[in-house]
């Protein structure tokens, strides 16, 4: 007889600590953030879609080295490009095949002259297709500040500054 | 118009009433397959008498996509096997590539490398508790265990700039050190998360509920699980006490403290109370880590371009589903000649077909739950 | 407030008003009569319909607030139009019926199922001599009226040509005969101490509410309607996890929500029916009658989501020993403790 109450006593206490726990989260403010209404801001190293970000003076950097055509896994990033009389190298066109790209961002880790950065921007669906072939060089993405200081390993990054959300407008 | 037996017909004919098994497709889409996983059940009732996983449905060739790809492309793919606990992919990989060109780890990559490691463990194995709840009916556990898997994903993309394919770790070191404001953001996280597994427990593991439906069902004996190189949590379950951090210390292991969890039943239960308890652990690392980490550099003396020597390594690692391994063969090539990938979940799913005859068909979903496998990685 | 406390006499008013358009038009009065039956369906399937709307809302804030969330929140203020859009929807979905199925049973299963918790509805009392239909077997009637739903629910499973729906309807089966059983049983105690089996009467005699006496009865009653609800942690005819969603599997559109508003129609009839036999029904201080019939019923809604949201499920051998082997002997234990004392008392 004891036994039988002892049992039952442990699953009413049982039931009832799990009853207490709900009941306990309903007086609770929710944790929910509300998305598009709400948006909460994105830490700085976030890595969003690809950019090609200009500096001050309306100029990006890239050279056109091919680096981080190689660099990618996917095959995301196609450089074409005219070589001068001086045997420098002109972009002609940057093209991101956002569809393929898997935001590991090793491209921008593998430039060499910090000409590329990973955006916060991160709502890309499109109904379209041909919307997620990107021209790079054709958007005039100003320099962030939150992108200073590069992606690569060998530059750390200085403190985080500001909200590191990016201004950048989805391009297509 | 078809005989249909009467009662007449069946006093006198007796064999024309018969029951039979009924065979049932549970899966490639169902609600705890846990991904694509197609499990085919013979039923005699509610009773399963005979059980077959079919894997294969998200076979994406991950071995062989690494033989065209460089070793340090291959990183980023490796997120994408056990995408819960993606670092461990990364990471034995990376093991694998430095035996290979047998290059030095800083000991503060080391660190960071556990550090990530266990939030890592920590989050797949809260993911995991959310979906043992909801295997066995209880909705609630999962919204808590994810609001505190939801912290550390934060905290993830602020280490690593992304929530769930982390990217971190490369050969010869991590990607990234230690963003700052990260080490007050962990310790807020284990402040908040201390009181937790006291909360789950009172919510499910002592509810006599859920003690009943786990206690007892799916054992699997030691024996049996050595026989399926089955490891980690589900090995430590039937209580086998071999985690690779203690058994063959990797990385900066050795240098913490932290308990081994074990329970010697093997059922359901006994698997649920090592995972919770090694929730706890984790904790403890991360916290240990944050404070021992050592200054200096997170890269090794890694080339850009990688190109180890012809030769091969096989390196394993304790991943939160059991061990993991890489075997890379190298022909001198900045490709790998051959990727072999030992996924704990793989053999962990094997035993299915030796446990699942003669339980309840409520229980098969139990005990999938609690074998915690990751279907991807199963398929790789 | 004279409509509450006469509406029998408002049906009268009406039906009379009715046969004398029947007559003025030229037709026989007994039409006037069949219109006011049909209209009396109608306004009660309005608020079967209207009832199960603030009940599905009510569920899903509760639980989206126990699990931390906020529940709908975007169609409407807090999303109060939430379960209007979704009724919406169900309404305007394609029906298909499965190429496996037993058409005929198919079809008819929502219906079967829902008549049965609509059915029960009828007999209850909202307010002192308020109730929509006047039985003095309310007690038996319910019950009784309720019992039809496992032959939908079988129908539902049969009919689908699915395993996982055909599980769910065996299971279900099995599972509310079983817990018919201690639910009648459970009810036997209050009967004796009424002394009666019309509910207005039982009612009126809980001048103290006879959860006080029937403690154990109250509990076995509990637990057997969360059963005959299918709600968790009894839910194992649908059983998610396990069969998807069980009996319902196949359903889609309107014939879903069939079943849906006969899930929470008879959930409410439980809750009420726990309300009126244990917690005093419309008996209540200060508020009018049919405030308290509500706040109780309302309470032993509560009860319904707080367990859904919290418990996970039981297996089903477990299901069936609680219910023959636990539930059955306290509910018989009960009712020989409540001879026993209104012998000697």
């Amino acid at each position: 007889m004891r036994r039988i109450l002892f049992s039952s006593w442990q699953v009413v206490m049982g039931l009832g600590q799990g009853l207490a726990v709900t009941l306990g989260q309903l007086f609770r403010k929710p944790c929910t953030v509300q998305y598009p209404k709400e948006r909460l801001i994105w830490p700085q190293r976030s890595r969003g879609r690809l950019v090609l970000p200009r500096t001050r003076e309306g100029r990006h950097k890239c050279t056109s080295c091919l680096m981080c055509q190689r660099a990618c896994p996917n095959g995301t990033i196609a450089i074409t490009f005219k070589t001068g009389d001086d045997n420098k190298r002109a972009l002609v066109d940057f093209l991101y095949a956002l569809e393929r790209c898997t935001f590991c961002g090793l491209c921008v880790e593998a430039c060499p002259f910090d000409a590329l950065r990973m955006s916060h921007a991160h709502e890309l669906a499109a109904y379209d297709r041909n919307r997620l072939t990107l021209h790079l060089q054709e958007e005039k993405i100003p320099f962030h500040p939150a992108w200073r200081g590069g992606l690569s390993y060998r530059a750390e990054l200085p403190p985080a500054a500001g909200s590191g959300q990016a201004h950048v407008k989805e391009g297509g | 118009m078809p005989h249909l037996p009467g009662v007449d017909n069946l006093q006198s004919h007796p064999e024309a009433m018969h029951t039979d098994v009924v065979t049932l497709n549970m899966g490639p889409q169902h609600p705890s397959t846990h991904g694509a996983l197609r499990l085919i059940l013979k039923l005699d009732g509610e009773r399963v008498v005979w059980a077959q996983p079919d894997i294969g449905y998200i076979h994406r060739g991950f071995e062989k996509m690494a033989e065209a790809m460089t070793y340090t492309q291959y990183v980023y793919l490796t997120d994408r096997l056990d995408y819960l606990s993606a670092i461990f992919n990364e990471w034995g990989y990376c093991l694998a590539c430095e035996a290979l060109a047998q290059i030095e780890v800083p000991r503060r990559a080391e660190y960071l490398r556990v550090l990530a490691g266990e939030l890592c463990r920590l989050s797949s194995h809260l993911v995991w508790l959310g979906a043992m709840g909801m295997d066995v009916g209880a909705f609630t556990p999962l919204t808590y265990t994810f609001r505190e898997r939801e912290m550390i994903l934060d905290l993830f993309d602020m280490l690593c700039g992304q929530r769930m394919t982390f990217n971190y770790c490369r050969i010869g070191g991590v990607a990234r050190d230690l963003p700052a404001g990260f080490a007050d953001r962990v310790r807020a996280f284990l402040k908040h998360f201390k009181r937790m597994p006291d909360m789950y427990d009172r919510l499910l593991s002592d509810n006599p509920i859920f003690i009943a439906r786990m206690q007892g069902v799916g054992v699997l004996p030691a024996e049996l699980a050595h026989a399926h190189a089955v490891t980690g949590p589900n090995l430590r379950g039937s209580g086998v006490a071999l985690d690779l951090r203690r058994s063959t210390p990797y990385s900066a292991y050795p240098e913490f403290d932290f308990d081994v969890c074990t329970q010697p039943q093997g059922d359901a239960l006994a698997r649920y109370r090592v995972r919770l308890e090694e929730m706890r652990q984790s904790a403890r690392i991360i916290a240990q880590s944050l404070e021992g980490v050592p200054e200096g550099e997170i890269m090794g003396k890694a080339p850009r371009v990688f190109k180890p020597p012809a030769g091969e390594a096989y390196l394993r690692l304790e991943s939160s589903r059991g061990v993991q391994g890489f075997y890379l063969v190298s022909d001198g090539g900045s490709k790998p000649a051959r990727c072999r990938i030992r996924v704990p979940s793989f053999a962990n799913l094997s035993v299915l077909p030796a446990i699942l005859p003669g339980v309840q068909m409520a229980d098969v979903v139990a005990i999938i739950g609690s074998i915690d496998f990751i279907v991807p990685e199963v398929d790789r | 407030m004279t409509y509450i406390a006469e509406p029998a006499q408002l049906v009268l008013w009406l039906r009379g008003g009715l046969q004398q358009l029947a007559v003025w038009a030229g037709l026989p009065a007994v039409w006037g009569d069949w219109l006011g039956t049909v209209m009396e369906i109608f306004s009660l399937f309005a608020f079967c319909a209207v009832l199960v709307m603030v009940l599905v809302y009510a569920e899903r804030k509760i639980a989206g607030h126990m699990q931390d969330r906020l529940g709908p929140m975007r169609v409407g203020w807090h999303g109060v139009l939430q379960v209007v859009a979704d009724t919406i929807k169900l309404i305007f979905k394609e029906s298909e019926v499965p190429a496996q199925a037993d058409r005929c049973v198919y079809r008819a299963a929502p219906y079967v199922v829902f008549l049965a918790g609509f059915l029960a509805l009828l007999a209850l009392p909202l307010d002192k001599g308020v109730l929509p239909v006047h039985l003095n077997v309310g007690v038996i009637y319910i019950l009784a009226a309720g019992t039809p739903g496992v032959v939908g629910i079988l129908m539902a499973g049969w009919g689908s040509g699915n395993k996982y729906s055909l599980l769910g309807g065996l299971r279900s089966a099995a599972q509310m005969i079983s817990y018919e059983v201690p639910l009648v049983l459970s009810l036997l105690g209050i009967v004796m101490l009424g002394r009666s089996l019309d509910l207005q009467q039982l009612v009126a005699a809980q001048t103290v509410p006879f959860v006080l006496y029937q403690p154990v009865a109250f509990i076995v009653f509990l637990i057997a309607a969360v059963a005959e609800t299918n709600r968790n942690p009894f839910d194992i005819p649908e059983a998610e996890s396990e069969l998807t969603a069980g009996f319902h599997t196949e359903y889609g559109g309107i014939r879903f929500a069939y079943f849906f508003l006969a899930e929470y129609v008879k959930m409410f009839v439980f809750s009420a029916l726990a309300a009126t036999l244990f917690l005093g029904g419309w008996r209540g201080p200060v508020l009018p009658g049919w405030c308290w019939f509500f706040i109780k019923t309302g309470g032993m809604l509560f009860l319904f989501f707080w367990f859904r949201w919290t418990f996970p499920r039981l297996r089903a051998d477990q299901l069936m020993n609680l219910g023959w082997k636990i539930l059955t002997p306290l509910a018989f234990l009960n009712i020989i403790g409540t001879a026993l004392m209104l012998m000697w008392l």
